[in-house]
């Protein structure tokens, strides 16, 4: 293992991914990518995502794109890897969290697409605060369980010795996906262990991250912080997510429909939504924050064991449980103006996906309110727009 | 051709059901067989699969002689006693008095009643808003709710807006009826009548009973405390308001032709209507 406070610049003509973890500021990262693009662009750092994260694309590049999605994310995808593959920039690069999705032989395609000399970023967390938000994202995918039922489960689908006992298909357990130990098992045999570069946040600069990709693109401090957002919920607002889940879930909803309306249509009203709400920040009960802190334990040691490249203090992926509560107490009321907001969220998200249903279209359009010079108007329009062009 | 079996108002269901309404629908779908089937008032409908007995009902609240575990038992077994294998019982939940044919066939195909155009409700943006809606008592709890809920623009209404302006009543109608501003009863009373009400109608599905309809009107309100209310009740009423939107499309046949503004009309449609105006 190499440690630094902050890393080298990467050689000229150098391309890396990263690869997330999420909930670690990817969101306020690639905000501040997209929007520095035209400096980085200037001193020689290209971004191949188009805007600020194309998570579908990386979720078809990890081979992680749920059946119910449809797009054109494929063809985008092949865009983007011949795009950073055959990029002549100083520097090129393309973040998304969704290729942390990505296992066993599909790492080796990732490579085969990308590059093997691609360089392997990682931004970390320590794992209590980093599973709490991974509950809350678990609940914009309709989740049902409480924090701590969550959190037992997943403890026990992964052993603090790595191993996977439940059987899973396209989502590997999320403290699979989060293992260091993982990473540098899977990843660095493919693009080598000294292209991986694990980022630890440090625990007061939050723009900390910013500075190391400044540093690995070679280029001077041009990124600025962002808005975060998507901000957690509030605790009251997270719990009130869960029971809509549940009580959709015990109605024999369907998760395309709630995918379609909750996870899209409602994805950014829920995060203004979130902005609005009175903070509430939700904390993991201690005992969840010694047995995060174990898995932690256990992934430094073999990132200690390798060669990969540590930023920061790997020591600070481990929390102080005395911080913790050892009871955390879940709400059970919710501010009733709260309340309703979620659900005009609802409510409008609801009413965007029944008027996109076939059934809800008149099929007939009325045309007899216009005449027939109107219409013949609109024609000649159309017909001289068609000339001009050609 | 099945046959809904209507029995004859009971109990706070049907209360339309009553001979002079029948009469005055003179309709040759509708007869009566009191040798057979007492009480209850058959409907011919074509395209039911099989045949039902219709049970249509409104709030809980008006369902029970009083609010308790007893008065909720009374209710059960009044709905079990119209239930049988023959003409099992869809409940039909409906907080619109029924007054056609066409609702009650609407109803009892598990369709909501009114008819409600999505297309149209989902044209209204934040530019032209929904006008404020009246809520039911007008209590302070609930108009918190309808304040967070539509805005508070004076408009004229067109038309056009009406389905939007019905829509945002539902969601508004929806939380109004989860909080009872004048409550019977204390608020853990009220926690457990309302996992009583739901407990009922999950064994009453589980005996072959179909509900349709807004189903959280069944569940017994809470009283709001000191600006709060329970986070399940507010799920429940949320997911009301989704699924009384995604459930309603496949309900509506088109009843209204769509302007659409001429510049987005593909150019075939804007010939045919030309020719067909020579």
């Amino acid at each position: 293992m190499r440690i630094v406070d902050l890393p080298d610049a990467l050689p000229d003509g150098s391309r890396f991914i990263h690869i997330g973890l999420p909930k670690t500021g990817t969101t306020a990262l690639q905000g501040a990518l997209d929007r520095a693009r035209p400096e980085l662009e200037a001193l020689g750092a290209h971004n191949v995502n188009h805007g600020r994260h194309e998570m579908r694309v990386g979720q078809v590049a990890a081979g992680g794109l749920a059946d119910f999605w449809e797009g054109t994310w494929e063809r985008r995808w092949e865009a983007l890897a011949t795009e950073f593959r055959e990029s002549d920039a100083r520097c090129t690069f393309w973040s998304s969290e969704s290729l942390s999705h990505a296992r066993g032989e599909r790492i080796s395609y990732l490579a085969d697409q990308l590059g093997h000399d691609t360089h392997i970023v990682v931004t970390l967390r320590p794992l209590a605060p980093l599973m709490v938000s991974q509950w809350q994202q678990w609940l914009r995918r309709r989740g049902t369980q409480s924090l701590e039922d969550w959190a037992v489960n997943q403890f026990a689908a992964v052993t603090v010795d790595g191993e996977v006992t439940i059987d899973y298909l396209r989502f590997m357990p999320s403290l699979h996906r989060f293992s260091l130990r993982r990473i540098v098992e899977e990843w660095g045999p493919v693009f080598g262990e000294d292209r991986i570069v694990l980022v630890v946040p440090d625990r007061v600069d939050r723009d900390r991250n910013l500075r190391v990709f400044e540093r690995l693109m070679g280029v001077g401090e041009v990124l600025r912080a962002v808005p975060e957002g998507n901000a957690s919920l509030p605790y009251p607002e997270a719990e009130m997510l869960r029971h809509f889940n549940r009580a959709w879930t015990d109605h024999g909803g369907d998760h395309p429909t709630w995918m379609e309306v909750i996870g899209v249509l409602a994805r950014v009203p829920l995060r203004d939504y979130t902005n609005t709400t009175t903070p509430h920040p939700i904390r993991a009960p201690r005992w969840v924050a010694e047995r995060a802190n174990e898995y932690a334990a256990a992934w430094n040691a073999a990132v200690e064991a390798s060669d990969v490249t540590v930023v920061g203090d790997l020591a600070d992926l481990v929390v102080d449980p005395a911080e913790y509560a050892e009871h955390v107490e879940v709400p059970t009321t919710v501010d009733v103006a709260s309340a309703g907001r979620l659900m005009d969220v609802a409510f409008t998200a609801a009413l965007q996906h029944a008027a996109k249903a076939p059934s809800a279209a008149p099929e007939a359009r009325d045309l007899s309110a216009y005449g027939v010079r109107e219409l013949a108007r609109e024609l000649g329009r159309r017909a001289r727009r068609r000339v001009t062009r050609g | 051709m099945s046959v809904l079996r209507v029995p004859d108002a009971v109990a706070g269901m049907n209360t339309f059901a009553v001979p002079t309404w029948w009469a005055s629908l003179e309709d040759e779908r509708v007869s009566r067989d009191d040798d057979e089937l007492p009480d209850v008032t058959l409907v011919e409908v074509a395209d039911l699969p099989a045949d039902r007995t219709l049970l249509v009902v409104g709030a809980v609240a008006e369902l029970l002689s009083e609010p308790t575990p007893a008065g909720l038992a009374a209710w059960v077994a009044e709905v079990r006693a119209a239930h049988t294998a023959s003409a099992p019982v869809h409940l039909a939940v409906s907080l619109d008095e029924v007054t056609s044919l066409d609702q009650l066939l609407t109803l009892a195909a598990g369709r909501r009643w009114p008819r409600f155009d999505v297309a149209s409700a989902a044209a209204h943006t934040d530019a032209d808003p929904v006008p404020p809606q009246s809520v039911p008592g007008g209590q302070g709890t609930a108009r918190a709710y309808a304040d967070a809920i539509v805005a508070q623009v004076e408009v004229l209404l067109p038309p056009a807006w009406q389905t939007a302006v019905d829509g945002a009543a539902d969601a508004t109608a929806c939380i109004s009826r989860a909080l009872d501003t004048d409550p019977d009863l204390g608020p853990a009373e009220a926690r457990a009548m309302r996992d009583a009400c739901r407990t009922a109608l999950e064994q009453l599905e589980a005996d072959g009973v179909t509900l349709s309809g807004p189903r959280d009107a069944l569940l017994w309100p809470v009283p709001a405390e000191r600006g709060l209310v329970p986070i399940d009740v507010a799920a429940d009423a949320a997911i009301e308001v989704m699924l009384g939107q995604v459930e309603r499309p496949v309900d509506l046949a088109p009843d209204r032709a769509l302007v659409v503004p001429v510049e987005e009309l593909p150019a075939r449609a804007l010939l045919t209507r030309l020719r067909g105006s020579r």
